[in-house]
Protein backbone atom coordinates (compact mmCIF):
# COMPACT_ATOMS: atom_id res chain seq x y z
CA UNK A 1 0.00 0.00 0.00
CA UNK A 2 2.79 2.26 1.38
CA UNK A 3 4.36 1.87 -2.24
CA UNK A 4 1.30 2.71 -4.20
CA UNK A 5 1.09 5.83 -2.80
CA UNK A 6 4.79 6.34 -3.53
CA UNK A 7 3.75 6.13 -6.73
CA UNK A 8 1.09 8.56 -6.92
CA UNK A 9 3.08 11.19 -5.18
CA UNK A 10 5.68 10.95 -7.54
CA UNK A 11 2.51 10.89 -10.80
CA UNK A 12 1.00 14.05 -8.84
CA UNK A 13 4.63 15.78 -8.85
CA UNK A 14 5.31 15.06 -12.37
CA UNK A 15 1.34 16.18 -13.14
CA UNK A 16 2.11 19.60 -11.54
CA UNK A 17 5.38 20.27 -13.09
CA UNK A 18 3.57 19.72 -16.54
CA UNK A 19 0.40 21.65 -15.87
CA UNK A 20 2.85 25.08 -14.59
CA UNK A 21 5.16 24.28 -17.06
CA UNK A 22 2.29 24.58 -19.73
CA UNK A 23 0.73 27.47 -18.23
CA UNK A 24 3.70 29.39 -18.60
CA UNK A 25 4.53 28.85 -21.60
CA UNK A 26 1.14 29.95 -22.60
CA UNK A 27 0.64 32.78 -20.51
CA UNK A 28 4.48 34.31 -22.07
CA UNK A 29 3.75 33.55 -25.59
CA UNK A 30 0.56 35.60 -24.97
CA UNK A 31 1.61 38.84 -23.45
CA UNK A 32 4.45 38.95 -26.21
CA UNK A 33 1.86 38.42 -29.05
CA UNK A 34 -0.22 41.25 -27.33
CA UNK A 35 2.82 43.68 -28.22
CA UNK A 36 3.35 42.90 -30.60
CA UNK A 37 -0.09 43.43 -32.40
CA UNK A 38 -0.44 46.73 -30.55
CA UNK A 39 3.06 47.82 -32.42
CA UNK A 40 1.68 46.43 -35.83
CA UNK A 41 -1.84 48.73 -34.83
CA UNK A 42 0.96 51.50 -34.30
CA UNK A 43 2.02 50.95 -37.33
CA UNK A 44 -0.73 51.19 -39.43
CA UNK A 45 -1.56 54.24 -37.62
CA UNK A 46 1.72 55.86 -38.87
CA UNK A 47 0.53 55.05 -42.46
CA UNK A 48 -3.07 56.26 -41.95
CA UNK A 49 -0.93 59.51 -40.79
CA UNK A 50 1.49 60.42 -43.31
CA UNK A 51 2.34 60.24 -46.34
CA UNK A 52 6.07 61.49 -46.74
CA UNK A 53 7.08 59.84 -43.41
CA UNK A 54 10.60 60.53 -42.01
CA UNK A 55 12.97 58.51 -39.87
CA UNK A 56 12.11 61.27 -37.04
CA UNK A 57 8.82 60.94 -37.38
CA UNK A 58 8.63 56.92 -36.49
CA UNK A 59 11.34 57.47 -33.43
CA UNK A 60 9.11 60.20 -32.59
CA UNK A 61 5.98 58.15 -32.87
CA UNK A 62 7.04 55.30 -30.52
CA UNK A 63 9.93 56.48 -28.30
CA UNK A 64 7.61 56.44 -25.21
CA UNK A 65 6.86 52.67 -26.08
CA UNK A 66 8.95 50.37 -23.88
CA UNK A 67 7.83 47.75 -26.17
CA UNK A 68 9.96 49.10 -29.09
CA UNK A 69 13.39 48.63 -28.39
CA UNK A 70 14.25 48.68 -31.77
CA UNK A 71 14.26 51.14 -35.26
CA UNK A 72 15.83 50.38 -38.51
CA UNK A 73 14.78 53.00 -41.99
CA UNK A 74 16.35 51.42 -45.28
CA UNK A 75 18.80 49.37 -43.18
CA UNK A 76 19.70 52.14 -41.15
CA UNK A 77 19.71 51.60 -37.35
CA UNK A 78 17.66 54.76 -36.34
CA UNK A 79 16.78 53.89 -32.72
CA UNK A 80 18.06 50.99 -30.16
CA UNK A 81 17.72 50.49 -27.00
CA UNK A 82 20.87 48.02 -25.79
CA UNK A 83 20.91 44.66 -24.14
CA UNK A 84 17.20 43.91 -24.82
CA UNK A 85 16.22 40.51 -27.11
CA UNK A 86 13.52 41.50 -30.04
CA UNK A 87 11.49 40.31 -32.63
CA UNK A 88 11.26 42.39 -35.69
CA UNK A 89 7.99 43.98 -37.55
CA UNK A 90 8.81 45.17 -41.06
CA UNK A 91 6.72 47.65 -43.24
CA UNK A 92 7.17 49.75 -46.31
CA UNK A 93 5.81 53.22 -46.76
CA UNK A 94 5.27 54.38 -50.56
CA UNK A 95 7.09 58.20 -51.01
CA UNK A 96 5.91 60.65 -53.52
CA UNK A 97 9.24 60.12 -55.26
CA UNK A 98 8.02 56.86 -56.34
CA UNK A 99 10.47 54.69 -54.04
CA UNK A 100 9.89 52.74 -50.78
CA UNK A 101 10.93 53.62 -47.67
CA UNK A 102 11.24 50.24 -45.62
CA UNK A 103 11.18 50.18 -41.96
CA UNK A 104 12.01 47.58 -39.37
CA UNK A 105 10.51 47.99 -35.74
CA UNK A 106 12.13 46.02 -33.07
CA UNK A 107 9.26 44.55 -30.48
CA UNK A 108 10.90 43.75 -26.84
CA UNK A 109 10.71 39.92 -26.55
CA UNK B 1 12.66 2.54 -0.81
CA UNK B 2 12.95 0.07 -3.98
CA UNK B 3 10.00 -0.77 -5.45
CA UNK B 4 9.21 -4.34 -7.04
CA UNK B 5 8.22 -5.18 -10.60
CA UNK B 6 4.60 -4.94 -10.00
CA UNK B 7 5.01 -1.44 -8.01
CA UNK B 8 7.57 0.04 -11.10
CA UNK B 9 5.20 -1.58 -13.57
CA UNK B 10 2.16 0.56 -11.51
CA UNK B 11 4.03 3.51 -11.81
CA UNK B 12 4.55 3.69 -15.28
CA UNK B 13 1.35 2.89 -15.73
CA UNK B 14 0.00 5.74 -13.58
CA UNK B 15 2.33 8.12 -15.37
CA UNK B 16 1.02 7.21 -18.87
CA UNK B 17 -2.70 7.65 -17.67
CA UNK B 18 -1.90 10.79 -16.03
CA UNK B 19 -0.19 12.03 -19.70
CA UNK B 20 -3.21 10.81 -21.33
CA UNK B 21 -5.28 12.93 -19.00
CA UNK B 22 -3.32 15.78 -18.87
CA UNK B 23 -3.57 15.79 -22.96
CA UNK B 24 -7.32 15.17 -22.81
CA UNK B 25 -7.46 17.83 -20.33
CA UNK B 26 -5.53 20.04 -22.79
CA UNK B 27 -7.96 19.79 -25.65
CA UNK B 28 -10.33 20.99 -23.48
CA UNK B 29 -8.95 24.35 -23.20
CA UNK B 30 -10.57 27.16 -24.18
CA UNK B 31 -8.97 28.10 -27.51
CA UNK B 32 -5.96 30.71 -27.15
CA UNK B 33 -4.93 31.82 -30.76
CA UNK B 34 -1.31 31.57 -31.20
CA UNK B 35 0.44 34.30 -33.22
CA UNK B 36 2.48 33.25 -36.26
CA UNK B 37 1.93 35.79 -38.18
CA UNK B 38 -0.20 38.50 -37.34
CA UNK B 39 -2.29 39.57 -40.40
CA UNK B 40 -3.90 42.80 -39.97
CA UNK B 41 -4.38 46.63 -39.45
CA UNK B 42 -0.54 46.94 -40.63
CA UNK B 43 -0.92 45.52 -43.90
CA UNK B 44 -4.40 46.88 -45.23
CA UNK B 45 -3.04 50.43 -43.64
CA UNK B 46 0.30 49.89 -46.11
CA UNK B 47 -2.37 49.45 -48.66
CA UNK B 48 -4.60 52.44 -48.00
CA UNK B 49 -1.05 54.80 -47.88
CA UNK B 50 0.15 53.44 -51.27
CA UNK B 51 -3.52 54.21 -52.73
CA UNK B 52 -3.99 56.99 -51.51
CA UNK B 53 -0.27 58.01 -52.75
CA UNK B 54 -0.84 57.18 -56.25
CA UNK B 55 -4.42 58.63 -56.22
CA UNK B 56 -2.26 61.97 -55.17
CA UNK B 57 0.72 61.44 -58.04
CA UNK B 58 -2.44 60.77 -60.60
CA UNK B 59 -4.55 63.59 -59.82
CA UNK B 60 -1.62 66.22 -59.71
CA UNK B 61 -0.23 64.30 -63.44
CA UNK B 62 -4.03 64.78 -64.97
CA UNK B 63 -3.86 68.64 -63.68
CA UNK B 64 -0.81 69.25 -65.18
CA UNK B 65 0.45 69.87 -61.50
CA UNK B 66 3.17 67.21 -61.61
CA UNK B 67 5.41 65.82 -64.85
CA UNK B 68 6.18 62.50 -62.93
CA UNK B 69 3.44 59.65 -63.53
CA UNK B 70 3.60 56.65 -61.32
CA UNK B 71 2.66 53.04 -62.46
CA UNK B 72 -0.29 51.35 -60.25
CA UNK B 73 0.89 47.78 -61.39
CA UNK B 74 4.49 48.19 -61.41
CA UNK B 75 3.99 49.78 -57.63
CA UNK B 76 2.24 46.60 -56.16
CA UNK B 77 5.09 44.43 -58.25
CA UNK B 78 7.80 46.47 -56.38
CA UNK B 79 5.68 45.66 -53.47
CA UNK B 80 5.64 41.64 -54.18
CA UNK B 81 9.76 41.79 -54.49
CA UNK B 82 9.66 43.68 -51.21
CA UNK B 83 7.14 41.33 -49.64
CA UNK B 84 9.86 38.10 -50.68
CA UNK B 85 12.29 39.53 -48.90
CA UNK B 86 11.12 42.04 -45.64
CA UNK B 87 8.17 39.55 -45.19
CA UNK B 88 5.84 41.92 -45.03
CA UNK B 89 2.31 39.35 -45.33
CA UNK B 90 1.02 40.92 -47.73
CA UNK B 91 -0.51 38.80 -50.64
CA UNK B 92 0.68 39.16 -54.09
CA UNK B 93 -1.63 42.20 -55.93
CA UNK B 94 -2.09 41.35 -59.96
CA UNK B 95 -3.70 44.23 -62.22
CA UNK B 96 -7.46 42.39 -61.77
CA UNK B 97 -7.29 43.01 -58.10
CA UNK B 98 -6.72 46.71 -58.63
CA UNK B 99 -9.18 49.48 -59.46
CA UNK B 100 -8.93 53.02 -59.47
CA UNK B 101 -11.30 55.81 -60.89
CA UNK B 102 -11.08 59.40 -61.03
CA UNK B 103 -14.74 61.22 -61.34
CA UNK B 104 -13.69 64.39 -61.66
CA UNK B 105 -16.97 65.41 -62.56
CA UNK B 106 -18.74 63.56 -59.46
CA UNK B 107 -16.29 64.81 -57.49
CA UNK B 108 -14.85 61.46 -56.09
CA UNK B 109 -11.10 59.54 -56.70
CA UNK B 110 -12.00 56.25 -55.74
CA UNK B 111 -9.53 53.48 -55.50
CA UNK B 112 -9.83 49.77 -54.68
CA UNK B 113 -7.15 46.58 -53.94
CA UNK B 114 -8.44 43.26 -53.52
CA UNK B 115 -5.68 41.24 -50.86
CA UNK B 116 -6.30 37.47 -51.94
CA UNK B 117 -4.72 35.50 -48.40
CA UNK B 118 -4.74 31.86 -48.59
CA UNK B 119 -7.91 31.61 -46.32
CA UNK B 120 -9.80 34.60 -46.69
CA UNK B 121 -9.93 37.75 -48.83
CA UNK B 122 -9.52 41.40 -47.43
CA UNK B 123 -10.77 44.67 -49.70
CA UNK B 124 -9.25 47.74 -49.37
CA UNK B 125 -10.62 51.40 -50.62
CA UNK B 126 -9.63 54.38 -50.56
CA UNK B 127 -12.51 57.35 -51.23
CA UNK B 128 -11.88 60.95 -51.77
CA UNK B 129 -14.70 62.93 -52.43
CA UNK B 130 -15.65 66.39 -51.94
CA UNK B 131 -18.55 69.06 -52.68
CA UNK B 132 -19.25 72.72 -53.12
CA UNK B 133 -21.36 74.86 -53.46
CA UNK B 134 -21.92 78.41 -54.73
CA UNK B 135 -22.15 81.38 -52.93
CA UNK B 136 -21.92 84.52 -54.78
CA UNK B 137 -19.12 86.68 -56.72
CA UNK B 138 -16.95 89.50 -55.64
CA UNK B 139 -14.12 91.28 -56.69
CA UNK B 140 -10.29 90.86 -56.08
CA UNK B 141 -7.63 93.30 -57.41
CA UNK B 142 -4.47 91.77 -58.51
CA UNK B 143 -1.83 94.13 -59.04
CA UNK B 144 -3.60 96.27 -61.98
CA UNK B 145 -5.83 93.54 -62.38
CA UNK B 146 -9.58 93.57 -60.96
CA UNK B 147 -10.57 90.52 -60.88
CA UNK B 148 -14.09 88.25 -60.67
CA UNK B 149 -14.04 85.45 -57.69
CA UNK B 150 -16.45 82.96 -56.98
CA UNK B 151 -17.24 81.90 -53.66
CA UNK B 152 -18.13 78.07 -52.96
CA UNK B 153 -18.59 76.34 -49.67
CA UNK B 154 -16.44 73.62 -50.26
CA UNK B 155 -16.42 69.85 -47.97
CA UNK B 156 -13.63 66.97 -48.28
CA UNK B 157 -12.94 63.75 -46.85
CA UNK B 158 -11.25 60.90 -47.37
CA UNK B 159 -12.94 57.18 -46.03
CA UNK B 160 -10.51 54.64 -45.76
CA UNK B 161 -12.43 51.09 -45.71
CA UNK B 162 -10.96 47.75 -44.48
CA UNK B 163 -11.50 44.63 -42.76
CA UNK B 164 -10.05 46.39 -39.66
CA UNK B 165 -11.80 49.36 -39.44
CA UNK B 166 -13.61 52.41 -41.39
CA UNK B 167 -12.27 55.67 -40.89
CA UNK B 168 -13.45 59.51 -42.45
CA UNK B 169 -10.74 62.16 -41.82
CA UNK B 170 -11.35 65.88 -43.38
CA UNK B 171 -7.42 66.91 -44.64
CA UNK B 172 -6.51 70.23 -44.96
CA UNK B 173 -6.45 71.99 -47.92
CA UNK B 174 -4.12 74.72 -49.59
CA UNK B 175 -3.53 76.51 -52.33
CA UNK B 176 -0.44 75.50 -54.85
CA UNK B 177 -1.32 78.35 -57.40
CA UNK B 178 -1.15 81.33 -54.96
CA UNK B 179 -4.71 82.76 -56.75
CA UNK B 180 -7.69 81.32 -54.24
CA UNK B 181 -8.80 82.71 -50.76
CA UNK B 182 -9.10 79.90 -48.74
CA UNK B 183 -11.02 80.24 -45.04
CA UNK B 184 -11.68 77.20 -43.24
CA UNK B 185 -15.19 77.11 -41.29
CA UNK B 186 -15.52 73.66 -39.37
CA UNK B 187 -12.57 71.66 -38.97
CA UNK B 188 -13.99 69.11 -37.66
CA UNK B 189 -16.97 68.49 -40.26
CA UNK B 190 -14.08 69.56 -43.12
CA UNK B 191 -16.18 72.57 -44.09
CA UNK B 192 -14.04 75.06 -45.97
CA UNK B 193 -14.97 78.60 -47.78
CA UNK B 194 -12.97 78.91 -51.04
CA UNK B 195 -12.89 81.81 -53.86
CA UNK B 196 -11.50 80.84 -56.73
CA UNK B 197 -10.82 82.82 -60.41
CA UNK B 198 -12.17 80.45 -62.12
CA UNK B 199 -14.34 77.57 -62.15
CA UNK B 200 -12.58 74.03 -61.62
CA UNK B 201 -9.14 75.80 -60.26
CA UNK B 202 -7.54 72.95 -58.85
CA UNK B 203 -6.79 73.25 -54.76
CA UNK B 204 -4.74 70.64 -53.19
CA UNK B 205 -5.22 68.49 -49.51
CA UNK B 206 -2.52 67.73 -46.91
CA UNK B 207 -1.96 64.50 -48.82
CA UNK B 208 -1.19 66.36 -51.98
CA UNK B 209 -4.50 64.95 -53.55
CA UNK B 210 -5.97 67.38 -56.11
CA UNK B 211 -9.66 68.70 -56.13
CA UNK B 212 -11.56 70.73 -58.31
CA UNK B 213 -13.80 73.60 -57.18
CA UNK B 214 -16.63 74.59 -59.81
CA UNK B 215 -17.83 72.59 -62.93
Amino acid sequence: MLRHLEAIAIVLVLALFISYSRIMMVTHTGSYGLRLIEVSKGLGYLHILYDNVTAEDIVMFFKDDPSVVYISVNGTVVYRVEGTSYVTINTVFLLPNNSFLVVTVGVKY
Amino acid sequence: MALNTRGQVLVIAIAIFACLVLAALGNLYYPRPRIVHYVGELQTSTIVQILRVYIANRSSYITGLSNASMDINNIFYRLTLLNNTCKLNIPEVTPDDILVRMFWRNCCHLALVNLRYKYFNSTVIVNVTWSYIYLNNYTKNIGELTLTYMNFTLTCSHTYITPQYNVTIHPCLYDTLGLADIKLVDRDKGVWIVGVPYEGYPLKDEYNIVIRVGS
